[in-house]
Order: structure tokens, then sequence, then C-alpha cells
């Protein structure tokens, strides 16, 4: 994918690191406890490239979700840089979503209403950048993940692997320095999948950033380094994490 | 954030609703906002134009202030105070004239009634400030040198007769009628007041459109008969010229002064002005625009919880996208913010949809001109009155309900779990 412009979305260079302390997350669903993550200790930073793998229900998501700040844990902790999440404030946790990860989801996980151009402008409005800079960086992504030509469409007139393009530019519009993915490709077909798996690892490549996935997919787990496999909650084995 | 992203989104997103019944729930809420925000804008137009059309007529028909005597009923002799004095007391005023004024009944051949009677000077009747000359025998000049000389017959003088009081009583020019003094008291009996008197009519006038303030059955006679009906009335004191007051037109009826010192309890004098003559009915339009405008703005309120339903319902089915909003980094101040937005721009729309309706159904009321209440009802040609401060405050109140309706599903929704969120999605 090359591009023409300069480059509005480099990555920042400064170091990220995201540390879980024993941490578990533990729902209450229908007044029984549910506990997902069971005392996960994990260092994650803006090198990190590792995939989450396990069954359904082996907690993979809910550590996603833990570590891109998404949810605090039950107990244990989660820091940023050093600063516990559960002591942060609505604004500095809004802050590291917004500018310091990027989150991928599996399906349906664009704004209808928006055009392709404006959901991935939409990270950079919610984080108060002026108009003109959320547009070259938004026309830089699109154009860098192959739509550039289709800015103005909707999510609705556009294919499965289309839409998770448009994602992934969202996800790395506010320069992110560890990209998440919750099984990026878990919708899509074999072909399509490819397209979407090589957009994730040159997007990684060119913006030197971190990257964690979740996925099912043995073939794309083991394209990334390291492998963290989950089971009832708990990791059962991680390979190459430190 | 910035204010002007979260705008810029919640517009996109009302531009945008669609599916599950919020469409409909949104146009039912602009609708409501609109309709209730048309109907303040023209009730209260028209109501204040018909205050207007009252006002215009009051100051139109009657004295814009007369000047009477502390004692009620009683009346004041122009020998002790020169009409000349009395007029250069008073700031503004146009022309004026003295005048005598009591309550009797008259009697015709068919009929009698009752009737309020002004004697006035019949040399000075372009100066008389109720129009009472006017439409006289079709417009034409009315008050002649030979209908004054008629008027001021010894024998049986002339009345002129407003047309009401000439229907009631079935009389026309040249029939006559009596005029029967009910306060005609046991110590005139020796004197020379009337007890009963003879008049020919003279003539017959219409009452002004939508006059106030005046009694419709009038009779009007020279100041010098007109004298003969006041109670206690003794020719010795003719030379006084006793009168009931002097009434004043002036060039300003808004800005009226005169001077007080002159017109005090202790020279026998009250002034009374055409606004505290028609207080009652002044405060009674005021009132009525003003509960009307209430009551309608319960319309508005009423498209307020409109909005409050369509947004906790789009709250409640867009869980995933205000997941995806706070994934982005959006903070719970922020889904409050853009909530509230929503609100106020459904708001807005109504707001400007109803006064855009509003202020052309005035423009159209405005330009045929306005009823007079001698043309009858005619609810598409009614008088209006453009009231901008008041459209402001309308325009204001209603938009400030929308998004005081946005309140509850903005704090639903800012409360709400990404991950939750997000699990609907998923």
């Amino acid at each position: 994918m090359q591009s023409t412009r300069d480059n509005p979305a480099e990555t920042k260079v400064d170091s990220f690191k995201i540390s879980m302390q024993e941490a578990s997350k533990v729902y209450e669903i229908h007044g029984h406890k549910v506990t997902a993550v069971r005392g996960v200790s994990l260092t994650v930073t803006n090198r990190t490239c590792t995939a989450i793998v396990g069954k359904s229900g082996s907690g993979k998501s809910t550590l996603l979700h833990l570590l891109s700040s998404l949810e605090k844990p039950s107990t244990g902790k989660v820091s940023f840089n050093g600063k516990n999440l559960t002591e942060m404030s609505d604004s500095e946790i809004a802050k590291i979503r917004g500018q310091r990860v990027g989150i991928v989801f599996q399906m349906n996980n664009l704004l209808p209403e928006f055009s392709a151009l404006e959901n991935v402008q939409m990270p950079g409005l919610i984080a108060g950048l002026s108009k003109k800079e959320v547009s070259d960086r938004a026309g830089f992504l699109l154009d860098k993940v192959g739509l550039g030509h289709r800015v103005n469409h909707r999510p609705s007139e556009m294919s499965g692997g289309e839409q998770q393009r448009v994602a992934v530019a969202r996800a790395m519009v506010m320069r992110p320095s560890i990209l998440f993915a919750d099984e990026p490709t878990g919708n899509l077909d074999e072909r399509t999948s490819l397209e979407v798996q090589n957009l994730f690892f040159s997007i990684v490549e060119a913006f030197k950033i971190g990257l964690v996935m979740v996925t099912h997919d043995s073939d794309l787990a083991a394209r990334l380094p390291s492998q963290i496999r989950m089971e009832d909650g708990r990791i059962v084995n991680s390979d190459g994490m430190v | 954030m910035k204010n002007t992203s979260i705008v810029w989104i919640a517009w996109r997103e009302f531009l945008a609703a669609k599916g599950h019944g919020i469409r409909f729930m949104v146009v039912m809420s602009v609708a409501g906002i609109a309709l209730g925000v048309a109907a303040m804008i023209v009730v209260m137009s028209v109501m204040a134009g018909f205050a207007e059309q009252h006002r215009q007529s009051m100051i139109e028909t009657a004295p814009h202030l007369e000047v009477l005597s502390t004692v009620q009923g009683s009346g004041f002799a122009l020998a002790e105070h020169s009409l000349d004095k009395i007029q250069a007391s008073i700031s503004n005023a146009s022309s004026y004239t003295e005048f005598v004024q009591s309550d009797l009944v008259i009697r015709s051949a068919k009929k009698s009634f009752s009737a309020k009677l002004y004697g006035l000077p019949l040399d000075k009747h372009k100066a008389w400030p109720w129009p009472f000359y006017e439409d006289l025998f079709g417009g034409q000049e009315p008050i002649s040198a030979p209908l004054q000389e008629r008027m001021s017959a010894r024998k049986t003088p002339g009345i002129l007769l407003s047309s009401r009081l000439a229907q009631t009583i079935v009389v026309k020019p040249g029939d006559r009628v009596s005029l029967l003094n009910p306060d005609f008291g046991a110590n005139q009996l020796l004197g020379s007041g009337e007890l009963l008197k003879d008049f020919v009519v003279e003539g017959v006038f219409f009452e002004p459109d939508g006059a106030s303030g005046i009694d419709p059955y009038l009779a009007v006679v020279s100041i010098e008969e007109g004298r003969k009906f006041l109670p206690g009335y003794d020719p010795q004191l003719d030379p006084f010229q006793i009168v009931s007051g002097v009434a004043f037109k002036t060039s300003n009826p808004f800005k009226m002064s005169w001077d007080s010192s002159f017109f005090s309890e202790s020279n026998g004098f009250r002034v009374e002005t055409w606004k505290e003559k028609n207080s009652s009915i002044l405060f009674a339009l005021t009132l009525e625009k003003y509960v009307m405008a209430f009551l309608l703005f319960l319309v508005v309120i009423v498209a307020a919880f409109s909005i409050c339903g369509s947004l906790i319902m789009s709250s409640f089915k867009k869980r995933r996208q205000v997941a995806i909003y706070r994934a982005m980094g959006m903070t719970q101040s922020g889904v409050l913010g853009l909530f509230l937005w929503k609100g106020g721009i459904l708001g807005a729309v109504g707001v400007f949809l109803g006064a855009s309706i509003g202020w052309t159904i005035c423009l159209i009321y405005w330009q045929n001109g306005g009823t007079t209440a001698s043309s009858g009802l005619d609810v598409f040609n009614l008088p209006v009155k453009f009231l901008p401060l008041e459209y402001l405050v309308i325009c204001c109140g209603a938009w400030a309900m929308s998004f005081i309706a946005a309140v509850l599903p903005a704090a639903q929704s800012s409360r709400l779990d990404p991950v939750d969120g997000l699990r609907v999605m998923n």
C-alpha cells in the first residue's frame, strides 16, 4: 500500500507499557458470579506483538478489554505507564482509550450514520483535534488501507473486508502506541481474512507499534511472534512474553 | 472534546435517525415542538393584535384624558376655573371640550330604554373627543348651523341618538322622544329642573367600530339642555356654567402629563386617563394573552416528553454506538453533552419550523389587514401585532425545554459501561 502523501498519522515514539498484576474480572450474571479472568499478570508494551488464543469463554476478550482500559479489574491491578487504572479519572481513561490504544472489534464496529472518512475522523474529533488535522490524518490512513476512493461511502455500502480496513484506519488515526484487535478476521472469508491480516502486519510494521490480537485462527496466531494461551481465565502458556 | 464536534455528531445522528421507530418518534417530537411554537406565536400575535385594536379604538373614540370633579357624579363650575386655564395645565392637549353627562330613561311612542346623555357644545363639535357626529346622515357635515339651531330650539330641542338606541326604541329622524330624569329630586320640584322633556330626533350616528368603554345607548343634546338633567340642577346656577368635566385629546396618549398641583383635591379636580378608565379591560386583555401563552406552552411540554421518549428509545437502541464512542475515547460528560445536544437539535429544528410557520401565518394575517368588530369573525383575517421579544422568549423557552427533556436519557447513556454496549454489538 503505497501513499503519495506525507505521513500525518506518524506514531508516537515514546514508550508505553501496560502492566497487569494478579488481575481478575468477575461478572455477576443473573445473581451468579462468573470469573472471566483469574489472577493474570502480564506486561504489554508498544513493542509487543502477540496473539491471545484459547477456546470460547476462556477469557480472551475480557483480557483484551482489561488491557485496553475498556474495563477495570475486579481485583488486582492494571496500570498504564505506572498509573493504576482503578485510580484514574474518567477523562484520564478516555485519553488512554482515545489516544494511546487503538481498538478493532470483530464486527459491526463502524458508526452506520457516518461515511468511511467520518468514521476514521471520529476519534480525532472526540480528542478535540482540528477538523483539518483529522481530515488529513483520515485521508492518509484511508489511502494507506486502500480505500482512498471510498471515503464518502457508508459502512452499509462496503464489504466486510472494507469495513474492517476502515476500522483499522480509525484505530490508527490517533497514532496509538498499541493496537488491540478482537478477532478482527472472525467474520471474513479466507481471502478477505488474509488481506486484513496483511493489512494489520503492514500497519504495525509501518508505524512501529505494538499489536495484541485475540483470535481463534491458529494460522493467524502463528504469524505473530508470541502467543498467550488462555484457559478458564488463566494464562496457561505465554510463549515469548515478558 | 470540542463542543462543535459534539454538535456535529449530534446533528449527523439527527439527520440519519432511523430504525426501531426512532425516525417516527423524531418526526413527532419535532412536529410537536413546531406546533407548540407556531401556535404560541400566532395566538400571542393575534391577541396582541386584538388588544392593539381595542387600544386604538379607545384612543380614537374616547377622550385621552378627562378632568372631573373629585366628587363622583358631581360637576364643577367653569366660572371658577376657566377652560383656558384648565387646558393650559395639560401639557400636550390637542383639542378639548367641556361636557355634561347623566344617566336617564328615554321614551318613544313605542318603547322606553335607559341611555347615557351627553350635553356638548354644538359649535365645538369638531373638538369633541367622541365621534358622535361622524356618520351622521351618511357621513355629510353633520352639525350644520341649521341643525345647531334646531337642537337649541327653546320649545322642542333636537337630540342625536346612537343607531343602537334608535333601533331599540324604534325611532327615526323627525320622531319625538321624551327624556325622563330618574334622579329628579323633591327639591327640584319647586325649581325649573327637568323631570320629563320632549326632544325631536335630529340625527342618528353610528357607534364607532369596536369602540370600548362607550355605552352604545347614547343620546346627545346641547350642553345647555344637558345641564338641565344634572342632579340638583338649578337654573340660577347657569351663569356658573356647571359641567361634568372637560375632555381632552392629546398629541401623544401614551405620554401625557399635567400640572398635578392645579388638578389637586383642594381645587376639587381629579384627572382620569383613558388607561385608568379602561384598566380592567386592558388588564384582562394582557392577562388573557399570557394565560393563553401558558396554556399553549403545555403543547411544548408534551412535545418535550416526546423528545424525552425518543431519546430514551435511542439511548437504549444505540447502546452499541455509545459504547463505540466510549471506546474511541469519549468521556462520560461527552456522552452527556452528545445526548443533550441531540435533544437540543430536535428542539432547534422544531423551534425553527414552528417560528417560520407562526411568522408566515402572522404575515398573511398582517397582509390581509385584520378584521374589525363590525365585519364579524373571520378566522382567516385577524388583526396581528408582531412581538419580536415575545417570539424570542417563546423560542428560547421551547428550546430550553428540549434540552431539559434530554437530561434523563443523556444521564442514562453517559452511565453506560462501554463493555456492556459492546456485548450488545457482539
